[in-house]
Parts: structure tokens; C-alpha cells; sequence
């Protein structure tokens, strides 16, 4: 196991650690935020994969659209169960609006570590070697939140606007 | 380019009728593809299984010709996805074509999730480069055929938002007709409690007069005050009548430009921003004065009375206000002093209407209306203000009242 390696699955590791611990917990949440994450994500990891110099097969587009329709359904998945409240008292950026998806999230963090870890020995084998790059676990990661940011986008409980006008007697 | 098949104006939910030249493009692209699907297949000697695939995708896009019901729509175009998709690779990438005319048809529904067409490309891609793994081919040929299906999510994610805005733009068009009806329904609310609130109330002091009069049997005085009443009665009909018919004439003239204002106006010519009921509005506030008067009402007037310095729309407004106002007065402070002046000052006129306190009515609203719909700076203030209820209004003088005490 190269050094290479063992550096991918640790960074891939933490961040889903860390997600993962963010599902189960309450997190204030900024409905004209959520696109911020995949996008960084997405433009990493497009840097990233630039710089490798890896030869693409078609094995890999078949690896790579296998992974990215799993982790577009997990999250799609995560955005349908995310669950909504609203406190009282803003946070200090003025967020009221708070959100969970629990311990289903957290599972589904780790079913989608399974599958890719499975999809990257299985692809291994067969001479899919992109799957193993650090730009496509943040291209796969910035999928699987941009897919729980277009659910999460229509389902996100927007405060009526306020009646406007004066009252008059 | 049989790509631009793929963009009609069909499948509206509702299953509105396509426009023929939709049909048409369709028809021709299913005729091409058709076409060259048999001639290539001939050649190629494809196997048996491509050939069934390939027909039951061109029936897809068959069904979806016919198809009305959005339900058939996306059935037909998961169909021409799945089916198609499969054949991509060994027709030579002829049966792209209906893979990505599916994919728009799924993009654009907007009965399905908007994510529903990228997951199908994405399942469709991953099928392709199956198959293309399996035959051997190119990694070009696999990201081409791609592109292909990408641009079908993006063709049906636009026709998706333009089918959106068209549905908001209908929904906006009601929610402003309502709001209409809704604005001309309190109009008419408020003339009418105009007209009426003024007469009735008169009329009502003017019985209880004669009730007094009557017990205290002073017949000759009581007969006068029956007299008075029954001139207020008959002025307060034939109010109520005009009032009507303006609001009916409203309906017919709403649609035409608004008159010009006009010194001369007649009730014909009131700009239709302007209240309905029209009195003599031309005497200004004469009438309305000698009216309370005769109310047994008392009235301390300074200023001219007759308006001289506003137009016809602000003259016909701040006549119905002091109406409001002086009715008001007769209803919750009877018998109590009202003063009531009209103050030039530079470029606008200030009438202020005060009386001993009495609460508000509708009429206060009313007149906030009023004084809203001149769309002028003119503004009206009805508050307590010291033991008294005052009216105070503020209007600009009419241009051609100003240039007139300039020369």
C-alpha cells in the first residue's frame, strides 16, 4: 500500500467523519449557502484530477457513472430525510433555521464509504485507475452534496412573506 | 438536426395540443432515424437482440407522438432511454438520437423530480460505456455519445424553466385580477357609505328634530324641519343614483384612458380616479356648510370655500372628505362647534376640519383611499389631537388656478 494510498483514504476518512458527525447533530443551516460546499468540492477536485495523469478507459467511465449514480441516490437520500426546525434565537450570522438527518445520515455516510471502497478494489482489478484519485472522492463527495442540496433546496421551509401595507382603522 | 426534434412545445401538464410543427420535426426525426437504423443494420448484419432494442426505442418516440397523458410522455421516454441506450454502441451511435430526445422529454415533465433527468443520463452513460467495454470501443466514442446526453439534460432542464415561468406568469395574472376585483369591490364600498352614511345621518337628526319639535308641539317648525328632511332624503337618492351610475359606467369607461382634467368638469368628464358620487362639487364646500347649518349643526369657517385653487379630481376629494368629516361630527359630536379652514400656503392648500372629539368610522379609511388614489402629493391626516378630532388635508394648487394669481 503506497503512502499515496494510505494519504487518500485518511483525508477521504476525515471528511466523512466529520460529515458524518454533522448529520447527527443539529447544524444551523444557510438556505442561500448549501450550493458553497459541492461547488468548492467540485472545482478541487476538477484541479486535482487535472494534475493526475492517469490513461481513461471506458472501465473507468463505467466505475466512475456507477459511483456517481450511487452517491447522487444516497444523496438524494439524504436530502428527503433531512429534517427541519427553527429556533428562536439566531445564531451570529442571523441563521434561525436548523437541520438534521440523524443516524440514517450517518449510515448512509458509511454505506457510501463501503460502496467505494468495494467500487475501488473492484475497479482495481479490472484496470479502473482513476476511481483511486484524490480529485474523484471530492468530485464523487461534491455529487453526493450537490444532489442533497437540490432536495434540500425545494423541501427548505421559507417564512411566509410578511403581510405588507400599513393598517389603517 | 434531428436534435432540435427534441424541442416543441409539447407535454404542458395539462396535455395541451403540440403545435403540428412539433409533430412534424418528430415525425421526420423518427422517419431518419428509422431510415438509417434498417439501411445501417443491413449492412452491419446486426444481431437479433439489436434489432428489437432499437425497434422498441423508436416506438417509444412513436408512443410519445401519439402519447397526450404526461404519465404515457415519461413512460414513452424511459422507454426510448433504457431501450436506446442499450443499442448506442453497436448501431454506431445512430440510437443516440432517441436517448437524448428521452432525456429531454424527462427533463422537461415537470411532473418529475428535476434531478430525474441527469440520474437517467448518468444510468444511460454508464450503460453505453458497459457495452462499449464489451464491444471494444473507443473512449472518444463513450465520452462523445456522453456530450450528447448531457446537452439533453441542459435542452430539458431549460424548456423546464421556461414551461416554470409560463405557469408563474398565469399564476401572477390571476393573483392580479383578483386583486382587481378586490380594489374595485372597496371602491365601491366606500361610495356607497359615502353617499349613504351623509344622507341617512342627516336625515336621522333631522327626524329626531321633528320628533322634538312634535312633542314640544311646535307643529309649524316641526312641518319646516319634515320639509328639510324630505329635500335631504330626495338629494341623498338621487346621490345614491349617480353614485350607481358611475360605478356601472366604470365598468365600460375603466378600460379607456382617463380623461383629461378639466375646470369645467361635469360629472361625465370627473377623472375616473376620482370618487364616484359627485355632488355639486363646483360650489366647493358652499353647499356642504349650509347643509350642516341647516342640520342644526355649528360651523366656524375661514378661507375660501369654494375651492378655487384645486382642480377638479383634489376639489371632488376634499369634498367628500369634509363631507365624511362634517357627518362625523353631526354623528359622535352633536351640537358641538366645528371649525373648519382653508389655508393657502405657497404652492398647495391645507383644509383642516376640526370638531370636539368623536371616534372614527370607516369613512376615515375611506378617506385615506381617496386621497391615495389622486396618485398627487396631496395626503389627509385624521387624528385626536387635543380634546379634538381634526381633519387636516394637504393638496397641491391646480397649475392653472397658480399661473392664474401670477399674471
Amino acid at each position: 500500500m503506497s503512502v499515496q494510498l494510505v494519504a487518500n483514504i485518511l483525508i477521504g476518512i476525515a471528511l466523512v467523519v466529520f460529515l458524518g458527525y454533522r448529520q447527527a447533530t443539529w447544524q444551523y443551516l444557510d438556505p442561500t449557502r448549501i450550493w458553497r460546499t459541492p461547488l468548492i468540492m467540485a472545482i478541487v477536485g476538477v484541479v486535482v484530477l487535472a494534475q493526475t495523469k492517469a490513461t481513461v478507459t471506458t472501465t473507468d467511465v463505467v466505475f466512475l457513472g456507477i459511483e456517481a449514480l450511487i452517491t447522487v441516490g444516497v444523496g438524494l437520500t439524504m436530502g428527503s430525510i433531512t429534517r427541519f426546525r427553527t429556533v428562536g434565537t439566531p445564531d451570529r450570522k442571523g441563521r434561525t433555521i436548523q437541520s438534521r438527518t440523524g443516524w440514517l445520515g450517518a449510515v448512509l455516510w458509511i454505506v457510501l464509504i463501503g460502496v467505494r471502497i468495494g467500487l475501488d478494489v473492484l475497479g482495481g482489478h479490472l484496470g479502473a485507475h482513476l476511481l483511486t484519485s484524490t480529485g474523484t472522492i471530492l468530485l464523487v463527495l461534491a455529487l453526493n452534496r450537490a444532489a442533497r442540496a437540490l432536495v434540500i433546496d425545494q423541501r427548505i421551509p421559507r417564512g411566509d412573506r410578511q403581510a405588507r401595507g400599513m393598517m389603517v382603522r | 438536426m434531428t436534435l432540435l426534434t427534441g424541442r416543441d412545445e409539447a407535454d404542458l401538464p395539462g396535455g395541451r395540443p403540440r403545435s403540428s410543427a412539433a409533430w412534424g420535426l418528430n415525425a421526420l426525426g423518427i422517419a431518419i432515424v428509422a431510415f438509417f437504423f434498417v439501411r445501417n443494420g443491413a449492412l452491419l448484419g446486426l444481431p437479433v437482440w439489436v434489432w428489437v432494442l432499437g425497434t422498441v426505442a423508436l416506438a417509444g418516440w412513436v408512443l410519445r407522438e401519439f402519447g397526450r397523458s404526461p404519465r404515457l410522455v415519461t413512460t414513452a421516454g424511459v422507454v426510448m432511454v433504457a431501450a436506446g441506450s442499450v443499442t448506442v454502441v453497436p448501431t454506431d451511435s445512430l440510437m443516440v438520437v432517441p436517448v437524448i430526445v428521452g432525456i429531454v422529454l424527462i427533463g422537461a415533465n415537470l411532473r418529475v423530480p428535476v434531478w430525474a433527468a441527469s440520474v437517467t443520463a448518468l444510468a444511460a452513460i454508464v450503460v453505453v460505456a458497459v457495452t462499449a467495454t464489451v464491444e471494444h470501443a473507443s473512449l472518444q466514442f463513450v465520452l462523445g455519445t456522453s456530450g450528447g446526453m448531457l446537452l439533453g439534460v441542459l435542452i430539458g432542464f431549460s424548456r423546464r424553466q421556461f414551461r416554470v415561468a409560463a405557469e408563474r406568469a398565469r399564476e401572477a395574472e390571476r393573483e392580479q385580477q383578483r386583486a382587481r376585483l378586490l380594489a374595485d369591490r372597496s371602491r365601491a364600498a366606500r361610495d356607497i357609505h359615502d353617499v349613504l352614511a351623509h344622507s341617512l345621518g342627516g336625515l336621522v337628526l333631522q327626524l329626531d328634530a321633528v320628533e322634538a319639535l312634535l312633542e314640544a308641539g311646535r307643529v309649524e317648525d316641526a312641518t319646516k324641519r319634515a320639509g328639510e328632511a324630505r329635500t335631504l332624503a330626495a338629494d341623498g337618492l338621487a346621490e345614491a343614483r349617480r353614485a350607481v351610475h358611475a360605478l356601472r359606467e366604470d365598468a365600460d369607461s375603466d378600460t379607456g384612458p382617463e380623461p383629461a382634467t378639466s375646470t369645467t368638469a361635469a360629472d361625465t368628464t370627473e377623472p375616473s380616479r376620482a370618487s364616484r358620487p359627485t355632488t355639486d362639487h363646483e360650489a366647493g364646500l358652499t353647499a356642504l356648510v349650509d347643509a350642516h347649518r341647516s342640520f342644526g349643526g355649528e360651523v366656524v369657517t375661514q378661507g375660501d370655500e369654494t375651492l378655487a385653487d384645486l382642480d377638479a379630481a383634489h376639489r371632488a376629494a376634499v369634498v367628500q372628505v369634509v363631507r365624511e368629516a362634517l357627518s362625523n361630527a353631526r354623528r359622535h359630536a352633536p351640537g358641538r362647534p366645528v371649525s373648519l379652514s382653508v389655508i393657502r400656503d405657497g404652492d398647495a392648500v391645507d383644509v383642516v376640519v376640526a370638531n370636539p372629539l368623536a371616534r372614527g368610522g370607516h369613512g376615515l379609511l375611506g378617506m385615506r383611499e381617496r386621497f391615495q388614489e389622486l396618485g398627487s402629493s396631496a395626503t389627509v391626516e385624521a387624528e385626536r389631537s387635543d380634546d379634538e378630532f381634526v381633519v387636516a388635508m394637504h393638496l397641491p394648487v391646480d397649475p392653472v388656478a397658480a399661473a392664474g394669481d401670477r399674471s
